[in-house]
């Protein structure tokens, strides 16, 4: 019940940071693929957990693996925690390493074949991140940058950066000016 | 009984997207035939879309992209003209495709599901008379900005030759954007290949100074390659002019794909067996890219316009037309007026893409009588709101060759009966390149190069900040001798001398 709570808000999205009602992270006994078994709120130093809602073949999510990583290197050492969540029933393992060695990846990334994940936190598009603090509180949800303005629309440079914002002001205990935007990007396929 | 069913074969016929729309009868063949030809493995398309699990789990963003016209990729919203290679879905098809979105998906029949479509294995037009491969191989980053790069071709061939078509097999896949093919008859492409110590040459702009209409004359290229785009061999005896000793030079788009990638290209070519009777003839319309229309964009104009006109000395046949400009153009038109007749749009793109440019053929070549006169309409924003706006925030933007730089200009490409009426499109259309670049240099000697011209305050003094800034700490230490930051009337004629020495040199170098 508390973690179907804490759920609901999070993908209707808190806009205070920090609230004061006790709540978890949810363990969803995540596995990345190497076998090692995630529950990112039992780890007493992970201040923030940031799922990356991410696909192989996505180009708008494919573009964005180098900025992905920038940003779980610059956050690391301040206890953000970024997870590439690959929400297909179809990918292989294989497809999927080949991919995370491809496009360097550095972050955990977590297949979810049952979709219980994106299902939860009712993830619409890749890439989209959500970012929760350890209490269960969404304190962003969207994309990463201004980059895309739309389909095959890209800026040169992105004028806002949104996770990046999100991430330092919680960090530094100040309010998130923009805790929510529409990420662009390809369409979570859900299974019925 | 009859008097019951009538009303009811009525409603059937009228509704027909109340019939269920299935992936076996409705929406495979409309996949198959305008998305699968990219979106099959080995090709531009990101991912598959063939089989009805394909379709079915990208089919809220295949609806997405379809009402966005993003996809399938065609830039031209003629309503008049229609192209031969038109990729536009109608209304009606995208409405078919969102019935079937909203009805959940269904496959139907399974009896009757479609078999995938075949194409041909190797080069799509069968086998080339000549393959070559990119000299050298070019590394892609993953990430930042786009790139912009020329490669050559060595072709080393000992006899001219005409050209039906070219097909480019990049190795890239996902980075390339695109690719235009130009000849290059000296060897200086090949001079400058790998200068920088990467394999080809830098930038946009393989422009040459010498003689830039040559280098980027559409009858002296050979085309290019967009992804989805279909090979083709030009229609009847028309073919493109390869001179012998000369190179292709590729230049190419490149949008880094988050993954590092290697270009290594290889390019076919498709021989015709003779000279055709009547040559291909590209009117570039303004000519050399705007160079000469003083394209000087102020930092936040919204809506920048570039006009230019061309009146056709000789009757015509029009082929094809095509586009070409940077970030900040928004929209391009080109019109033809027939001697005594109502304007015609030969090609309006109203949401122009750098990414996305294309040739387009006309389904039906076009007839155009001697006095035919062609305009182009170029619309630019260098406001903060074009979001493909390259500075942030925007500044002045002038004509050049780097993508940052502005160009624009519409090319239309013809056959004039013979090669004399050919010759005398070239010369009216260097006429009127040679006035259009003694207009710019005549409007320049009043402004730029005219002491009297700085002085706005007109109080018969050039302060500093009336001198061009690009010029000001130049022009200050060497004309300024009592050191005051002001040019009096006895230090002003030593500077219009200078002023007048650039530009003569200007006026030499153009005329030769």
């Amino acid at each position: 019940m508390l973690a179907f709570h804490t759920l609901a808000l999070c993908s209707l999205l808190v806009t205070s940071a920090w609230s004061a009602e006790p709540r978890i992270l949810p363990d969803f006994g995540l596995v990345d693929l190497t076998g090692k078994k995630h529950n990112p709120a039992a780890a007493k130093d992970n201040r923030i957990v940031v799922y990356v809602y991410v696909s192989i073949d996505c180009p708008i999510a494919n573009f964005y693996q180098p900025t992905l990583r920038k940003l779980a290197q610059k956050f690391e050492k301040q206890g953000v925690r970024f997870y590439q969540i690959h929400s297909d029933p179809d990918l292989t393992p294989k497809a999927a390493r080949k991919h995370t060695r491809d496009f360097d990846v550095v972050s955990p990334v977590i297949l979810d074949p049952t979709q219980k994940l994106a299902r939860a936190y009712k993830a619409k598009v890749t890439p989209e991140v959500h970012a929760i603090t350890r209490d269960g509180s969404c304190i962003y949800r969207g994309r990463i940058d201004d980059t895309y303005t739309a389909f095959g629309k890209r800026r040169p440079e992105p004028t806002t950066r949104d996770l990046d914002a999100a991430l330092t002001a919680t960090l530094a205990g100040k309010k998130i000016e923009v805790p929510v935007t529409e990420a662009i990007g390809c369409q979570i396929f859900i299974e019925d | 009984m009859t008097k019951h069913l009538a009303p009811l074969l009525l409603l059937a016929l009228a509704t027909p997207l109340a019939a269920k729309v299935t992936f076996n009868e409705h929406i495979a063949p409309l996949v198959h035939q305008n998305c699968t030809g990219c979106h099959r493995p080995e090709q531009s398309g990101p991912f598959s879309l063939i089989t009805y699990r394909d379709v079915k789990k990208r089919s809220r963003t295949i609806e997405e992209v379809l009402l966005d016209r993003y996809m399938p990729p065609w830039k031209p919203v003629n309503t008049n003209i229609h192209f031969a290679n038109d990729r536009r879905l109608s209304e009606k098809e995208i409405k078919l495709f969102s019935a079937w979105v909203e009805d959940g998906a269904p496959e139907g029949d399974p009896g009757k599901t479609p078999k995938s479509p075949e194409y041909p294995s190797g080069w799509y037009l069968g086998e080339p008379d000549l393959v070559v491969t990119m000299s050298g191989q070019f590394d892609i980053p993953a990430e930042g900005k786009d790139i912009y790069r020329s490669f050559v071709f060595p072709l080393q061939l000992s006899e001219d030759k005409w050209v039906k078509a070219v097909e480019l097999r990049p190795k890239a896949k996902s980075a390339v954007h695109h690719a235009l093919f130009f000849i290059d008859t000296d060897g200086q492409a090949r001079k400058r290949d790998g200068s920088d110590g990467k394999a080809g040459i830098s930038g946009m702009g393989f422009l040459r100074e010498a003689d830039p209409s040559a280098a980027f004359n559409g009858s002296g290229g050979l085309g290019g390659h967009v992804p989805g785009a279909t090979p083709a061999k030009l229609p009847g005896d028309l073919a493109m002019f390869l001179p012998k000793g000369s190179d292709v030079v590729m230049q190419t788009h490149f949008h880094p794909s988050g993954k590092k990638e290697t270009e290594q290209a290889e390019l076919a070519l498709y021989f015709a067996d003779k000279a055709p009777v009547n040559n291909l003839v590209a009117i570039q319309i303004p000519p050399v890219f705007g160079a000469t229309k003083n394209i000087n964009i102020p930092a936040g104009e919204k809506n920048y316009i570039v006009e230019d006109s061309f009146t056709i000395p000789v009757p015509v046949t029009a082929v094809l037309v095509g586009g070409h400009a940077h970030y900040l153009c928004r929209n391009m038109k080109m019109t033809a007026t027939l001697p005594g007749e109502k304007e015609m749009v030969l090609l309006n793109i109203s949401d122009w893409d750098l990414d996305w440019q294309d040739r387009y053929h006309f389904e039906k070549p076009i007839d155009f009588p001697a006095g035919t006169v062609l305009k182009t309409r170029l619309v630019y924003d260098n406001s903060a709101g074009n979001p493909e706006n390259p500075f942030s925030p925007p500044r002045r933007v002038r004509w050049g060759r780097q993508s940052t730089d502005e160009m624009g200009s519409v090319t239309l490409t013809v056959v004039p009966k013979g090669k004399s009426q050919g010759d005398l499109i070239a010369k009216a259309q260097r006429q009127q390149l040679f006035s259009g670049a003694n207009k710019a240099i005549e409007q320049a000697r009043k402004t730029f190069f005219n002491v009297k011209g700085y002085d706005r305050n007109k109080d018969g003094l050039v302060q500093e900040d009336e001198i061009p800034q690009r010029m000001r700490n130049r022009i200050l230490t060497r004309f300024d001798k009592n050191q005051d930051r002001v040019l009096d009337a006895e230090e002003q004629p030593a500077l219009q001398e200078y002023l007048n020495g650039i530009l003569g040199g200007r006026v030499r170098s153009r005329a030769r």
